[in-house]
Protein backbone atom coordinates (compact mmCIF):
# COMPACT_ATOMS: atom_id res chain seq x y z
CA UNK A 1 0.00 0.00 0.00
CA UNK A 2 1.63 3.26 -1.05
CA UNK A 3 0.88 6.67 0.25
CA UNK A 4 -0.52 8.01 -2.98
CA UNK A 5 -3.30 5.51 -2.72
CA UNK A 6 -2.07 3.35 -5.58
CA UNK A 7 -2.62 -0.30 -4.84
CA UNK A 8 -0.94 -2.33 -7.53
CA UNK A 9 -2.49 -5.55 -8.60
CA UNK A 10 -6.02 -4.49 -7.82
CA UNK A 11 -8.59 -3.55 -10.40
CA UNK A 12 -10.17 -0.18 -11.02
CA UNK A 13 -13.79 0.61 -11.58
CA UNK A 14 -15.08 3.49 -13.56
CA UNK A 15 -18.71 4.35 -13.77
CA UNK A 16 -19.76 6.97 -16.28
CA UNK A 17 -23.35 7.96 -16.68
CA UNK A 18 -25.45 5.73 -14.53
CA UNK A 19 -24.34 2.40 -13.14
CA UNK A 20 -23.84 0.15 -10.20
CA UNK A 21 -21.24 -2.08 -8.61
CA UNK A 22 -21.37 -4.85 -6.07
CA UNK A 23 -18.51 -3.42 -4.00
CA UNK A 24 -15.24 -5.11 -3.09
CA UNK A 25 -11.57 -4.18 -2.98
CA UNK A 26 -10.18 -1.91 -5.66
CA UNK A 27 -7.26 0.24 -6.57
CA UNK A 28 -9.38 3.14 -7.80
CA UNK A 29 -13.08 3.85 -7.95
CA UNK A 30 -14.08 6.68 -10.27
CA UNK A 31 -17.62 7.83 -10.68
CA UNK A 32 -18.83 10.43 -13.13
CA UNK A 33 -22.57 10.60 -13.01
CA UNK A 34 -24.76 8.52 -10.80
CA UNK A 35 -23.64 5.30 -9.13
CA UNK A 36 -24.79 2.87 -6.54
CA UNK A 37 -22.42 0.48 -4.81
CA UNK A 38 -24.39 -2.26 -3.16
CA UNK A 39 -21.98 -3.26 -0.39
CA UNK A 40 -18.72 -2.19 1.25
CA UNK A 41 -16.02 -0.77 -1.01
CA UNK A 42 -12.35 -0.64 0.02
CA UNK A 43 -10.08 1.34 -2.28
CA UNK A 44 -6.97 3.44 -2.59
CA UNK A 45 -8.69 6.31 -4.33
CA UNK A 46 -12.38 7.09 -4.43
CA UNK A 47 -13.38 9.87 -6.75
CA UNK A 48 -16.92 10.99 -7.32
CA UNK A 49 -18.18 13.66 -9.68
CA UNK A 50 -21.91 13.46 -9.34
CA UNK A 51 -23.85 11.26 -6.99
CA UNK A 52 -22.70 8.10 -5.25
CA UNK A 53 -24.53 5.89 -2.87
CA UNK A 54 -22.63 3.21 -0.94
CA UNK A 55 -24.91 0.67 0.74
CA UNK A 56 -22.17 -0.50 3.09
CA UNK A 57 -19.01 1.11 4.38
CA UNK A 58 -16.54 3.08 2.35
CA UNK A 59 -12.87 2.62 3.17
CA UNK A 60 -10.60 4.87 1.15
CA UNK A 61 -7.09 6.20 1.53
CA UNK A 62 -8.20 9.25 -0.38
CA UNK A 63 -11.79 10.18 -1.14
CA UNK A 64 -12.68 13.17 -3.24
CA UNK A 65 -16.25 14.19 -3.81
CA UNK A 66 -17.73 16.83 -6.07
CA UNK A 67 -21.43 16.42 -5.64
CA UNK A 68 -23.11 14.05 -3.26
CA UNK A 69 -21.85 11.02 -1.41
CA UNK A 70 -24.10 8.92 0.75
CA UNK A 71 -22.63 6.12 2.87
CA UNK A 72 -25.03 3.73 4.60
CA UNK A 73 -22.51 2.46 7.17
CA UNK A 74 -19.08 3.88 8.10
CA UNK A 75 -16.56 6.02 6.29
CA UNK A 76 -12.94 5.21 7.16
CA UNK A 77 -9.51 5.94 5.82
CA UNK A 78 -7.15 8.82 5.23
CA UNK A 79 -8.20 11.95 3.48
CA UNK A 80 -11.63 13.28 2.52
CA UNK A 81 -12.03 16.29 0.28
CA UNK A 82 -15.49 17.37 -0.65
CA UNK A 83 -17.28 20.11 -2.50
CA UNK A 84 -20.92 19.36 -1.93
CA UNK A 85 -22.64 17.05 0.45
CA UNK A 86 -21.35 14.01 2.30
CA UNK A 87 -23.61 12.02 4.55
CA UNK A 88 -22.62 8.98 6.56
CA UNK A 89 -25.14 7.03 8.60
CA UNK A 90 -22.59 5.35 10.88
CA UNK A 91 -19.25 6.66 12.14
CA UNK A 92 -16.62 8.60 10.29
CA UNK A 93 -12.97 7.92 11.07
CA UNK A 94 -10.36 9.70 8.96
CA UNK A 95 -7.04 11.46 9.30
CA UNK A 96 -7.89 14.65 7.49
CA UNK A 97 -11.12 16.25 6.32
CA UNK A 98 -11.57 19.26 4.12
CA UNK A 99 -15.15 20.17 3.27
CA UNK A 100 -16.81 22.93 1.34
CA UNK A 101 -20.45 22.20 1.84
CA UNK A 102 -22.03 19.89 4.31
CA UNK A 103 -20.92 16.90 6.34
CA UNK A 104 -23.65 14.97 8.12
CA UNK A 105 -22.72 11.96 10.23
CA UNK A 106 -25.17 9.82 12.17
CA UNK A 107 -22.56 8.63 14.68
CA UNK A 108 -19.18 9.88 15.78
CA UNK A 109 -16.79 12.00 13.72
CA UNK A 110 -13.13 11.34 14.40
CA UNK A 111 -10.31 12.98 12.48
CA UNK A 112 -6.91 14.39 13.33
CA UNK A 113 -7.58 17.45 11.26
CA UNK A 114 -10.85 18.87 9.97
CA UNK A 115 -11.59 22.05 8.10
CA UNK A 116 -15.19 22.69 7.23
CA UNK A 117 -16.67 25.60 5.35
CA UNK A 118 -20.37 25.03 5.62
CA UNK A 119 -22.15 22.71 7.99
CA UNK A 120 -21.08 19.95 10.33
CA UNK A 121 -23.69 17.68 11.84
CA UNK A 122 -22.88 14.62 13.93
CA UNK A 123 -23.84 12.85 17.13
CA UNK A 124 -20.40 13.45 18.65
CA UNK A 125 -16.93 14.36 17.49
CA UNK A 126 -13.24 14.28 18.30
CA UNK A 127 -10.42 15.99 16.47
CA UNK A 128 -6.98 17.32 17.19
CA UNK A 129 -7.67 20.40 15.13
CA UNK A 130 -11.10 21.54 13.99
CA UNK A 131 -11.77 24.70 12.03
CA UNK A 132 -15.34 25.47 11.07
CA UNK A 133 -16.76 28.42 9.23
CA UNK A 134 -20.47 27.95 9.22
CA UNK A 135 -22.75 25.90 11.39
CA UNK A 136 -22.10 23.07 13.86
CA UNK A 137 -24.77 20.82 15.24
CA UNK A 138 -23.50 18.18 17.67
CA UNK A 139 -25.90 17.20 20.45
CA UNK A 140 -23.25 15.08 22.23
CA UNK A 141 -19.65 15.88 23.07
CA UNK A 142 -17.26 17.68 20.74
CA UNK A 143 -13.72 17.06 22.01
CA UNK A 144 -10.80 18.76 20.31
CA UNK A 145 -7.29 19.85 21.14
CA UNK A 146 -7.88 23.03 19.21
CA UNK A 147 -11.37 24.02 18.14
CA UNK A 148 -12.14 27.19 16.24
CA UNK A 149 -15.65 27.97 15.10
CA UNK A 150 -16.66 31.00 13.11
CA UNK A 151 -20.41 31.07 13.07
CA UNK A 152 -22.58 31.90 10.12
CA UNK A 153 -25.87 30.67 11.54
CA UNK A 154 -27.34 29.00 14.60
CA UNK A 155 -25.10 26.29 16.07
CA UNK A 156 -25.71 23.84 18.87
CA UNK A 157 -23.27 21.67 20.79
CA UNK A 158 -23.95 19.56 23.89
CA UNK A 159 -20.53 19.63 25.52
CA UNK A 160 -17.69 21.50 23.86
CA UNK A 161 -14.38 20.50 25.44
CA UNK A 162 -10.67 20.61 24.70
CA UNK A 163 -7.48 22.53 25.24
CA UNK A 164 -8.04 25.68 23.20
CA UNK A 165 -11.55 26.69 22.23
CA UNK A 166 -12.42 29.74 20.18
CA UNK A 167 -15.95 30.63 19.11
CA UNK A 168 -16.41 33.78 17.07
CA UNK A 169 -19.21 35.44 15.23
CA UNK A 170 -18.86 35.45 11.49
CA UNK A 171 -17.96 38.66 9.78
CA UNK A 172 -20.90 40.67 8.61
CA UNK A 173 -21.54 40.64 4.93
CA UNK A 174 -21.73 44.31 4.03
CA UNK A 175 -25.05 45.51 2.59
CA UNK A 176 -26.69 42.16 1.92
CA UNK A 177 -26.45 40.94 5.47
CA UNK A 178 -27.88 44.12 6.92
CA UNK A 179 -30.70 44.37 4.44
CA UNK A 180 -32.05 40.84 4.50
CA UNK A 181 -32.62 40.37 8.22
CA UNK A 182 -31.04 41.26 11.51
CA UNK A 183 -27.82 39.42 10.82
CA UNK A 184 -25.94 39.02 14.09
CA UNK A 185 -23.05 36.81 13.06
CA UNK A 186 -24.53 33.48 14.12
CA UNK A 187 -24.84 32.11 17.63
CA UNK A 188 -23.93 29.02 19.57
CA UNK A 189 -25.88 27.37 22.31
CA UNK A 190 -24.18 24.77 24.47
CA UNK A 191 -24.80 23.03 27.76
CA UNK A 192 -21.21 23.27 28.90
CA UNK A 193 -17.89 24.45 27.53
CA UNK A 194 -14.60 23.41 29.11
CA UNK A 195 -11.04 24.11 28.03
CA UNK A 196 -7.71 25.49 29.13
CA UNK A 197 -8.05 28.63 27.05
CA UNK A 198 -11.59 29.63 26.11
CA UNK A 199 -12.71 32.57 24.03
CA UNK A 200 -16.39 32.97 23.21
CA UNK A 201 -18.63 35.35 21.30
CA UNK A 202 -22.39 35.15 20.74
CA UNK A 203 -22.60 32.05 22.90
CA UNK A 204 -25.31 30.88 25.25
CA UNK A 205 -24.10 28.31 27.74
CA UNK A 206 -25.13 27.12 31.18
CA UNK A 207 -21.54 26.59 32.39
CA UNK A 208 -18.12 27.61 31.11
CA UNK A 209 -15.06 26.23 32.87
CA UNK A 210 -11.42 26.88 32.12
CA UNK A 211 -8.05 28.19 33.12
CA UNK A 212 -8.22 31.34 31.08
CA UNK A 213 -11.75 32.31 30.16
CA UNK A 214 -12.61 35.28 27.98
CA UNK A 215 -16.31 35.98 27.46
CA UNK A 216 -16.77 38.26 24.47
CA UNK A 217 -19.71 40.25 23.21
CA UNK A 218 -23.13 38.74 22.74
CA UNK A 219 -22.63 35.95 25.30
CA UNK A 220 -25.11 34.76 27.89
CA UNK A 221 -23.39 32.48 30.38
CA UNK A 222 -24.95 31.11 33.56
CA UNK A 223 -21.79 30.26 35.48
CA UNK A 224 -18.10 30.73 34.79
CA UNK A 225 -15.54 28.75 36.79
CA UNK A 226 -11.93 29.68 36.12
CA UNK A 227 -8.55 29.18 37.73
CA UNK A 228 -6.12 31.70 36.19
CA UNK A 229 -7.84 34.52 34.39
CA UNK A 230 -11.32 35.82 33.64
CA UNK A 231 -12.32 38.56 31.25
CA UNK A 232 -15.77 39.73 30.29
CA UNK A 233 -16.90 42.05 27.54
CA UNK A 234 -19.27 44.84 28.53
CA UNK A 235 -21.76 43.50 26.00
CA UNK A 236 -21.86 40.06 27.62
CA UNK A 237 -23.93 38.73 30.47
CA UNK A 238 -22.49 36.35 33.03
CA UNK A 239 -24.74 35.15 35.85
CA UNK A 240 -21.99 34.22 38.28
CA UNK A 241 -18.24 33.75 38.10
CA UNK A 242 -16.09 31.85 40.56
CA UNK A 243 -12.36 31.52 40.85
CA UNK A 244 -11.32 28.01 41.80
CA UNK A 245 -8.19 26.72 43.46
CA UNK B 1 -21.13 -2.21 45.52
CA UNK B 2 -21.15 1.56 45.17
CA UNK B 3 -17.78 2.93 44.25
CA UNK B 4 -16.71 6.23 45.67
CA UNK B 5 -16.90 9.02 43.11
CA UNK B 6 -14.97 12.20 42.60
CA UNK B 7 -16.23 15.28 40.78
CA UNK B 8 -14.29 16.60 37.83
CA UNK B 9 -13.55 19.83 39.65
CA UNK B 10 -12.03 18.00 42.61
CA UNK B 11 -10.16 15.64 40.34
CA UNK B 12 -8.44 18.43 38.42
CA UNK B 13 -7.57 20.24 41.63
CA UNK B 14 -6.24 17.12 43.31
CA UNK B 15 -4.13 15.90 40.41
CA UNK B 16 -3.14 19.28 38.97
CA UNK B 17 -4.00 18.26 35.41
CA UNK B 18 -5.76 20.58 33.03
CA UNK B 19 -8.98 20.24 31.04
CA UNK B 20 -6.85 19.93 27.93
CA UNK B 21 -4.93 16.96 29.34
CA UNK B 22 -8.06 15.23 30.59
CA UNK B 23 -9.82 15.51 27.26
CA UNK B 24 -6.68 14.66 25.27
CA UNK B 25 -6.40 11.42 27.25
CA UNK B 26 -10.06 10.76 26.69
CA UNK B 27 -9.59 11.19 22.94
CA UNK B 28 -6.71 8.73 23.02
CA UNK B 29 -8.88 6.29 24.99
CA UNK B 30 -6.51 6.43 27.95
CA UNK B 31 -9.58 7.21 30.02
CA UNK B 32 -12.59 5.14 29.00
CA UNK B 33 -15.90 6.78 28.22
CA UNK B 34 -17.66 4.65 30.89
CA UNK B 35 -15.75 6.50 33.58
CA UNK B 36 -17.40 9.81 32.69
CA UNK B 37 -20.50 9.66 34.84
CA UNK B 38 -22.78 12.55 34.05
CA UNK B 39 -25.20 13.74 36.67
CA UNK B 40 -27.47 16.73 36.69
CA UNK B 41 -27.02 19.19 39.48
CA UNK B 42 -28.36 22.62 40.27
CA UNK B 43 -25.70 24.27 38.10
CA UNK B 44 -26.55 22.07 35.16
CA UNK B 45 -24.50 19.03 34.52
CA UNK B 46 -21.61 17.73 36.56
CA UNK B 47 -19.28 14.91 35.65
CA UNK B 48 -18.06 12.39 38.18
CA UNK B 49 -15.49 9.62 37.97
CA UNK B 50 -14.93 6.37 39.85
CA UNK B 51 -12.41 7.79 42.30
CA UNK B 52 -9.98 4.95 42.78
CA UNK B 53 -9.82 3.96 39.14
CA UNK B 54 -9.32 7.45 37.77
CA UNK B 55 -6.70 8.44 40.34
CA UNK B 56 -4.72 5.30 39.71
CA UNK B 57 -5.01 5.74 35.95
CA UNK B 58 -3.90 9.38 36.00
CA UNK B 59 -1.03 8.50 38.28
CA UNK B 60 0.10 5.85 35.83
CA UNK B 61 -0.28 8.13 32.82
CA UNK B 62 1.75 10.88 34.45
CA UNK B 63 4.47 8.54 35.63
CA UNK B 64 4.85 6.75 32.33
CA UNK B 65 4.31 9.70 30.04
CA UNK B 66 8.00 10.49 29.67
CA UNK B 67 8.96 7.09 28.38
CA UNK B 68 6.09 6.38 26.04
CA UNK B 69 4.07 8.30 23.48
CA UNK B 70 0.34 8.78 24.07
CA UNK B 71 -0.44 6.19 21.42
CA UNK B 72 1.86 3.64 23.07
CA UNK B 73 0.21 4.44 26.36
CA UNK B 74 -3.20 3.96 24.80
CA UNK B 75 -2.09 0.52 23.77
CA UNK B 76 -1.03 -0.32 27.30
CA UNK B 77 -4.48 0.58 28.65
CA UNK B 78 -6.52 -0.91 25.87
CA UNK B 79 -8.10 -4.21 26.77
CA UNK B 80 -7.25 -5.60 23.36
CA UNK B 81 -4.10 -7.54 22.91
CA UNK B 82 -2.00 -5.39 20.64
CA UNK B 83 0.63 -6.94 18.47
CA UNK B 84 2.96 -8.83 20.70
CA UNK B 85 4.60 -12.14 20.16
CA UNK B 86 7.45 -13.40 22.28
CA UNK B 87 9.38 -16.63 22.41
CA UNK B 88 9.24 -18.71 25.60
CA UNK B 89 12.93 -18.00 26.22
CA UNK B 90 12.37 -14.27 26.13
CA UNK B 91 9.61 -14.62 28.72
CA UNK B 92 12.11 -16.22 31.05
CA UNK B 93 14.88 -13.75 30.31
CA UNK B 94 12.62 -10.79 30.89
CA UNK B 95 11.49 -12.26 34.20
CA UNK B 96 7.86 -12.22 33.15
CA UNK B 97 7.39 -15.85 34.20
CA UNK B 98 9.47 -18.48 35.95
CA UNK B 99 10.61 -21.78 34.57
CA UNK B 100 8.16 -23.77 36.68
CA UNK B 101 5.14 -22.00 35.29
CA UNK B 102 6.40 -22.20 31.76
CA UNK B 103 7.00 -25.95 32.13
CA UNK B 104 3.45 -26.45 33.29
CA UNK B 105 2.19 -24.40 30.35
CA UNK B 106 4.25 -26.40 27.89
CA UNK B 107 3.09 -29.68 29.35
CA UNK B 108 -0.50 -28.67 28.85
CA UNK B 109 -0.39 -26.73 25.63
CA UNK B 110 2.71 -28.12 23.96
CA UNK B 111 5.87 -26.33 22.93
CA UNK B 112 5.48 -23.37 20.65
CA UNK B 113 8.28 -21.28 19.19
CA UNK B 114 6.34 -18.06 19.49
CA UNK B 115 3.61 -17.27 21.96
CA UNK B 116 0.64 -15.06 21.12
CA UNK B 117 -0.49 -12.36 23.50
CA UNK B 118 -3.35 -14.55 24.74
CA UNK B 119 -0.84 -17.29 25.57
CA UNK B 120 1.49 -14.90 27.31
CA UNK B 121 -1.42 -13.56 29.31
CA UNK B 122 -2.43 -17.10 30.31
CA UNK B 123 1.06 -17.92 31.53
CA UNK B 124 1.38 -14.60 33.29
CA UNK B 125 -1.93 -15.03 35.11
CA UNK B 126 -1.00 -18.59 35.97
CA UNK B 127 2.33 -17.46 37.36
CA UNK B 128 0.64 -14.81 39.44
CA UNK B 129 -1.92 -17.19 40.89
CA UNK B 130 0.54 -19.99 41.55
CA UNK B 131 2.86 -17.56 43.31
CA UNK B 132 0.12 -16.23 45.54
CA UNK B 133 -0.86 -19.79 46.34
CA UNK B 134 -4.45 -19.24 45.28
CA UNK B 135 -4.48 -22.09 42.81
CA UNK B 136 -2.99 -25.56 42.81
CA UNK B 137 -1.12 -26.95 39.83
CA UNK B 138 -4.17 -28.94 38.78
CA UNK B 139 -6.33 -25.86 38.94
CA UNK B 140 -3.63 -24.12 36.93
CA UNK B 141 -4.11 -26.67 34.18
CA UNK B 142 -7.84 -25.95 34.25
CA UNK B 143 -7.03 -22.29 33.92
CA UNK B 144 -4.91 -22.86 30.84
CA UNK B 145 -7.56 -24.86 29.06
CA UNK B 146 -10.25 -22.37 30.04
CA UNK B 147 -8.20 -19.50 28.60
CA UNK B 148 -7.44 -21.46 25.45
CA UNK B 149 -11.08 -22.33 24.87
CA UNK B 150 -12.78 -19.09 25.72
CA UNK B 151 -10.42 -16.14 26.08
CA UNK B 152 -10.71 -15.15 22.42
CA UNK B 153 -14.41 -14.41 22.90
CA UNK B 154 -13.88 -11.94 25.70
CA UNK B 155 -10.47 -10.61 24.67
CA UNK B 156 -11.46 -7.02 24.04
CA UNK B 157 -13.98 -6.73 26.83
CA UNK B 158 -13.55 -6.16 30.52
CA UNK B 159 -13.62 -9.61 32.08
CA UNK B 160 -12.81 -11.38 35.27
CA UNK B 161 -11.38 -14.69 36.21
CA UNK B 162 -12.80 -16.30 39.33
CA UNK B 163 -12.38 -19.50 41.26
CA UNK B 164 -15.11 -21.03 43.37
CA UNK B 165 -14.57 -24.11 45.50
CA UNK B 166 -17.28 -26.22 46.97
CA UNK B 167 -16.42 -29.16 49.18
CA UNK B 168 -12.93 -29.13 47.72
CA UNK B 169 -14.15 -29.20 44.13
CA UNK B 170 -12.84 -26.25 42.12
CA UNK B 171 -14.91 -24.41 39.53
CA UNK B 172 -13.06 -21.89 37.43
CA UNK B 173 -15.04 -19.10 35.80
CA UNK B 174 -14.26 -16.58 33.09
CA UNK B 175 -16.84 -13.84 33.47
CA UNK B 176 -17.44 -11.41 30.67
CA UNK B 177 -19.10 -8.55 32.46
CA UNK B 178 -18.29 -7.68 36.00
CA UNK B 179 -21.84 -8.24 37.13
CA UNK B 180 -22.54 -9.72 40.49
CA UNK B 181 -22.57 -13.43 40.86
CA UNK B 182 -23.88 -15.16 43.92
CA UNK B 183 -23.03 -18.64 45.03
CA UNK B 184 -24.66 -20.89 47.59
CA UNK B 185 -23.39 -20.84 51.11
CA UNK B 186 -21.27 -23.98 50.96
CA UNK B 187 -19.34 -22.63 48.02
CA UNK B 188 -16.42 -20.35 48.62
CA UNK B 189 -14.94 -17.62 46.43
CA UNK B 190 -11.21 -18.21 46.31
CA UNK B 191 -10.41 -15.14 44.21
CA UNK B 192 -11.80 -12.79 41.63
CA UNK B 193 -9.22 -11.34 39.32
CA UNK B 194 -10.07 -8.60 36.79
CA UNK B 195 -8.04 -9.40 33.69
CA UNK B 196 -7.83 -5.78 32.58
CA UNK B 197 -5.44 -5.04 35.43
CA UNK B 198 -3.31 -8.06 34.53
CA UNK B 199 -3.20 -6.96 30.91
CA UNK B 200 -1.96 -3.51 31.93
CA UNK B 201 0.71 -4.98 34.18
CA UNK B 202 1.80 -7.41 31.54
CA UNK B 203 1.99 -4.82 28.77
CA UNK B 204 4.01 -2.59 31.03
CA UNK B 205 6.42 -5.40 31.75
CA UNK B 206 6.75 -6.18 28.07
CA UNK B 207 7.24 -2.53 27.16
CA UNK B 208 9.65 -1.77 29.95
CA UNK B 209 11.87 -4.69 29.26
CA UNK B 210 12.09 -3.61 25.63
CA UNK B 211 13.67 -0.28 26.43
Amino acid sequence: MTSNGNRHGLGDIKITGSGSSGGGTFNQVKIMGDAEISSTADCGLFKCLGTAQVNGSLIAETASVNGTLNVRENLQGGLLKSQGEVSVSGDLQLKSISINGELAVGGNVSSDFAKINGGLRAASGQTEELLVRGVVEIPGMLNGEHVEIKMYGPSRIGELVGAKITVKKGLEIPLIGKMTSHYDGGELSAESIEGDVVYLENTKAAVVRGRRVNIGSGCEIGLVEYTDEFKQDTAASVGRFVRLG
Amino acid sequence: MNEEEISKKDLLELTGISYGQLYRWKRKNLIPEEWFIRKSSFTGQETFFPKQKILQRIDRIINMKDGLSLDELADVFSPSSGEVSITPDELLQRNIVTNMTLDLFQQEVGKHDVLTFADILSVYVLEKLLKSGEVTRDEGKMLLSLMRDHYAKVASKPCELALVRKMGVPLLLLIETTEHLYVDRDAKWVFRLPLRGCIEELKLKINQSEV
